[in-house]
């Protein structure tokens, strides 16, 4: 069994939002999308992903810039280094947990 | 929040098919290198018969400006929806400007050599069969995909084909017109098999 000690701290609570996490995941290959992408991959609701969006916006784990696609609005959400850094942090968290090692 | 409250298998799973998903819509699709591959191959055809069956003056000049403008028209088109939209994407990002680039290499010789008269076409096939070999090359790096270094190969073989002969005959229009349907309609081919793949891997 590994020696590394499991903290309750290491977890990330803005990436245990199971829709927040699915945005990330998502952002991680794709690097690059927009709303209405994820809108249709995640089936959440406008107002849901719109706020979870704003909330990863705000931890600068993604950025996002508004504008115009013609004559409709359109929203690009790119993964930011800290976010991704924060993803890759939080998945060997997950990891380490389902390994098996030492919980509190 | 304990980390009890949430069940970290589960989140796996969550992450696992995202980023399957993730991949599958920045895959880049081919459509371009079809679209481009066939109307180039029809018009080499077309030129190698008229040329050799005397069906149009051998000023042909006129067959490629459209037919560069027709395709930067379509690809403009297809790029407001993919791969231009997902320019954040460094794979993506690098197809286009590698394609792009090329393409516009191209199009600025037929144009500048076109306003003193035709364009020497001998050094035509060497800038195309050279600058295919390198954006395919990038390409292939880029979307970690070995087997469309193929292309590449092609390329660059043509390329030393072409300068080893030092000059092009009739006849070379059906060479040309078999690299194009080889080593850019079929590497299109894969780019799009790949991508239905990436999605019923998701599905």
């Amino acid at each position: 069994m590994s020696n590394a000690k499991y903290r309750y701290k290491d977890i990330d609570d803005l990436l245990t939002g199971r829709l927040r996490l699915a945005i990330m995941a998502f952002l991680m290959t794709a690097e690059k999308s927009d709303f209405s992408e994820i809108l249709k991959i995640t089936e959440a609701t406008k107002g849901n992903l719109g706020a979870q969006i704003q909330r990863l916006e705000e931890a600068k784990y993604i950025s996002v810039k508004k504008g115009y696609l013609g004559k409709r609005s359109h929203m690009s959400v790119n993964i930011t280094k800290r976010g991704r850094a924060a993803f890759y942090e939080h998945l060997e968290t997950l990891q380490r947990m389902v390994n098996g090692e030492p919980k509190l | 929040m304990l980390p009890t409250d949430f069940d970290a298998q589960s989140d796996l799973d969550t992450v696992h098919h995202m980023m399957a998903q993730g991949r599958m819509a920045a895959a880049i699709d081919g459509i371009h290198l079809i679209n481009w591959g066939l109307t180039i191959v029809l018009i080499l055809l077309i030129q190698y018969f008229a040329e050799a069956r005397d069906w149009l003056p051998s000023s042909l000049l006129w067959l490629w400006q459209p037919l560069v403008s027709i395709g930067v028209i379509i690809s403009l088109f297809l790029g407001r929806r993919s791969p231009y939209r997902r320019w954040g994407n460094e794979a993506s990002r690098t197809y286009v400007t590698a394609f792009a680039g090329a393409g516009f290499t191209l199009g600025l010789y037929l144009i500048a050599s076109g306003l003193g008269g035709r364009p020497d076409q001998f050094t035509l096939v060497l800038l195309s069969s050279g600058l295919l070999g390198f954006s395919f090359l990038v390409t292939g790096f880029a979307i970690q995909m070995p087997r469309l270094q193929f292309a590449t190969l092609g390329w660059w073989i043509t390329f030393a084909f072409f300068c080893f002969r030092g000059k092009l005959v009739l006849n070379d229009f059906f060479i040309l017109s078999g690299a194009f349907a080889l080593f850019m309609i079929v590497p299109g081919l894969f780019l799009t098999l790949r991508r239905k793949q990436l999605a019923d891997l998701v599905s």
